[in-house]
């Protein structure tokens, strides 16, 4: 009996090792410790002499599409470089694999992490403070707009360089439905009430029961910008003129557009898929081979997508076009005419136990000129491309891979992209004036699943308006999302 | 059953003879418990040094007491998700129970090994499919144009509004349970059915003779037959009750979070986003505290101890 009681708690210890382990690698942290420089604010050293070396890089989506084209990328980028570059690129997963490399104490040179992300390891004091390595560097100062150093600046300092250019998300509409409800896009009044009388239309010209004017993904309090920028309000956290951070989403200024989104709902002109719905869902609606939808809010690149599926599935250009508009104008005395959101950084970090930083300092730079936003964007010259002169022809590898290496628009300002952009991007990039990046919070999830969760309490109907912003409001508060 | 002890030996302990003895199972042993120590025991244990610790993901780790134990006791969000986490897992557990005992019991009527294979392959395989599939498979059944839907909508007279099932947190445990169920019945069948098939088939002869119609005899001998294997199956489920993370990660969303929000998820967000392992690890301690703490108290409701003994 002994021996069953004994047993059943070693098989009771072993099931959950999972849980344990989980999150358990962890504890050689202290044996990472001594790798690890202290990172105590210490600005690294300007690179003084031409660096050499091997970088390590962890990577989630830079580099090549499979391992043959991986080792491709890494030669190319160790020519242009004159460094040994070795890239790791995980299946799946990458997030939880970053943790736990990091946690068991391997060193690389540079790791590719998102905007909430970054606070947290900066938090952490996991990542090394390179401003002063930016601010000698001509290429990273000059090449890159300031406003992208800005949005990633913690405290005066900078403690990694770019992927790619964020771009931005756009009211996307579909012209062809458009034009058989009678409808010119490029005269759509900027307003909630002329965006209301468009979705009105559509649904009188396609009655369909599976088919609706408008998606979202409003469980992540995602895509609603256009929309929120008819009352001049942000997404995310800002700070009010009391130091004290705030959601502008739930303040009684956000009534009307949560009573707009309400009377859409309420008249079948917002697909009720969207309180579950994920983007790829919304994009598999929006797409030609199934046209469940005709008004999305996505990100740039996508309008071009789109175009691009139709075009490979043999559909004529004049029966499918998406193009784009900035949405609601904002209020009078507003600083931008427009509001739209620019994706959170994507990133190459130098971690703080990084041993080769200097050589880390030169793979950035080189992301940031022409010749590197090449090989991010359209791929391996030879195999994604053939150059003649300045003729460029892409492979039919190349156009697999659809001009992303990583970064479909890479960070570099005066980039030129050789192959042009897919049909539609143009417009789309015509309206990156007025995206502002969103601050970065350490636990963005639980903002959107708060903000996502009591938007459809309004939107349904389950809370009145006016409830449902003060619950919004009361829980950011207790969860420590926002102050007031 | 009867025990002797062996004779002393004078000058050899008994345990060194008994190893002795038995030293080839003990060899063969050596590799699963090296395995165990490795991959299980191991991190196990440096979990728990985590959990007492301000772990930074690359720097020192300082000793924290049991701060991390109190800030997740603290949390709000915690004793909900423990509420969540044991409401869907014994809901889940009770009816995949009773779900899996009345397919293994129908089966064992079934005369047709065609229709019995096929039946119990069909029960079974959801249990081998994971939530990634199973869980969109459900959530694609209950969209406003999934079939659930458009089976409301075929039965409904006047205008029918869809209802958006998983953004209804009044239907979200109860999703949560019958999926959850729906995936794991063909398993516990496959269980139950093994021990149908072990009982002597005499008893039933014997009770065919004595005029015991079929229902009588699934109630007075099949049942009472299967009692220690339905024994085992609740002190496995009770292990599991704690332990669900992947259908909550796939189906939870953000309308229905606070009623599924499981403590596993919970860890997972802190642990793996937030990179705040020592109250992820903390966390996960607890999980382990509770498992054991369920499981003991299972053990003694259900006399599991008493089914082994004599």
């Amino acid at each position: 009996m002994k021996l069953n009681r004994v047993l059943s708690g070693v098989l009771a210890g072993t099931m959950l090792f999972g849980v344990l382990t989980g999150c358990g690698g962890g504890s050689s942290s202290s044996g990472a410790a001594s790798n690890a420089p202290a990172n105590s604010g210490a600005s690294s050293a300007p690179a003084s002499s031409e660096p050499s070396g091997t970088v390590r890089m962890l990577a989630n989506v830079t580099g090549g599409k499979d391992e043959d084209e991986m080792k491709l990328f890494e030669q190319a980028l160790s020519e242009a470089t004159g460094l040994d570059i070795e890239i790791e690129k995980p299946a799946s997963d990458y997030d939880n694999v970053l943790m736990q490399k990091l946690q068991g104490g391997e060193e690389y040179d540079l790791i590719y992490i998102g905007a909430s992300q970054y606070m947290n390891l900066v938090d952490q004091g996991a990542l090394m403070d390179i401003t002063d390595c930016v601010k000698a560097s001509d290429i990273l100062s000059n090449n890159i707009d300031q406003q992208e150093w800005d949005d990633i600046t913690i405290d005066g300092k900078v403690y990694a360089g770019f992927n790619k250019k964020e771009l931005h998300r756009v009211v996307q509409l579909n012209k062809n439905d458009l034009e058989a409800a009678g409808i010119d896009y490029k005269s759509i009044e900027p307003t909630l009430d002329g965006y209301y009388k468009v979705f009105k239309a559509l649904r009188d010209a396609n009655p369909s029961t599976d088919y609706y004017p408008l998606n979202a993904v409003i469980s992540e309090a995602y895509d609603l910008q256009p929309w929120f920028a008819s009352v001049g309000l942000q997404n995310g956290v800002v700070v009010d003129t009391d130091g004290k951070t705030y959601a502008p989403y739930s303040t009684d200024e956000a009534a009307p557009v949560w009573t707009w989104l309400k009377k859409l709902y309420d008249e079948k002109l917002l697909d009720p898929a969207s309180f579950v719905d994920k983007t790829k869902d919304m994009r598999a609606k929006m797409e030609a081979s199934s046209k469940q939808t005709s008004v999305v809010v996505d990100w740039a690149m996508w309008t071009g997508l789109h175009n691009a599926h139709a075009t490979a599935d043999g559909v004529a250009d004049a029966d499918y076009e998406i193009v784009n508009l900035p949405g609601c104008k904002t209020p009078a005395g507003s600083e931008r005419d427009y509001m739209l959101v620019k994706g959170g950084a994507s990133l190459f970090a130098v971690p703080a136990n990084a041993k080769n930083v200097d050589g880390a300092i030169k793979v950035l730079e080189y992301f940031a000129t022409q010749e590197g936003g090449e090989l991010l964007s359209i791929g391996i010259e030879g195999h994604d491309y053939t150059k003649s002169g300045s003729t460029y022809t892409q492979t039919s590898v190349g156009a697999d891979h659809a001009n992303d290496h990583g970064a479909p628009v890479p960070v570099y300002k005066d980039f030129v992209a050789p192959l042009g952009y897919n049909r539609g991007v143009e417009e789309a990039l015509t309206y990156l004036q007025y995206a502002r990046i969103d601050k970065i919070i350490p636990d963005e999830s639980t903002y959107k699943t708060t903000v996502g969760k009591w938007g459809i309490e309004m939107i349904k109907g389950n809370v009145s308006i006016e409830d449902g912003l003060a619950s919004m409001r009361n829980e950011l508060v207790s969860l420590g999302i926002t102050e007031k | 059953m009867s025990r002797v002890k062996a004779p002393k030996t004078p000058g050899e302990p008994v345990t060194w003879k008994k190893l002795k003895k038995n030293r080839f199972v003990y060899l063969m042993l050596l590799p699963i418990a090296a395995y165990f120590i490795v991959f299980s025991y191991y991190p196990l244990g440096l979990g728990l040094v985590n959990s007492v610790q301000d772990v930074k993901i690359l720097g020192n780790a300082t000793f924290c007491g049991l701060d991390n134990y109190i800030s997740v006791l603290k949390n709000p969000q915690y004793s909900q998700a423990f509420l969540n986490a044991l409401i869907v897992g014994v809901g889940t557990f009770a009816l995949q129970f009773v779900w899996g005992l009345a397919i293994a019991l129908l089966l064992n009527e079934v005369r047709s090994k065609v229709l019995k294979s096929v039946v119990q392959s069909v029960t079974y395989i959801p249990y081998l499919l994971s939530w990634s599939v199973v869980g969109g498979l459900w959530m694609m059944l209950f969209a406003p144009t999934g079939m659930v839907n458009g089976f409301l909508q075929a039965i409904s007279s006047g205008e029918f509004t869809p209802i958006v099932f998983m953004s209804e947190p009044k239907f979200a445990r109860a999703i949560m349970i019958f999926t959850g169920a729906w995936k794991g019945a063909g398993y516990y069948a496959v269980l139950f059915l093994a021990a149908i098939v072990g009982i002597d088939p005499s008893i039933y002869e014997s009770a065919s003779i004595d005029g015991a119609s079929r229902l009588r005899q699934i109630f007075q001998i099949t049942v009472p037959n299967i009692v220690p294997t339905m024994k085992v199956v609740t002190v496995l489920g009770a292990m599991g009750v704690l332990r669900n993370f992947d259908q909550i990660f796939i189906m939870g969303t953000s309308s229905i979070l606070d009623k599924v929000r499981n403590l596993l998820y919970l860890i997972y967000t802190q642990g793996i986003t937030q990179f705040k392992v020592g109250p992820a690890t903390a966390g996960a301690t607890l999980v382990l505290i509770g498992t054991l703490i369920i499981s003991a108290v299972v053990r003694k409701v259900i006399r599991y101890d008493d089914t082994y003994e004599d």
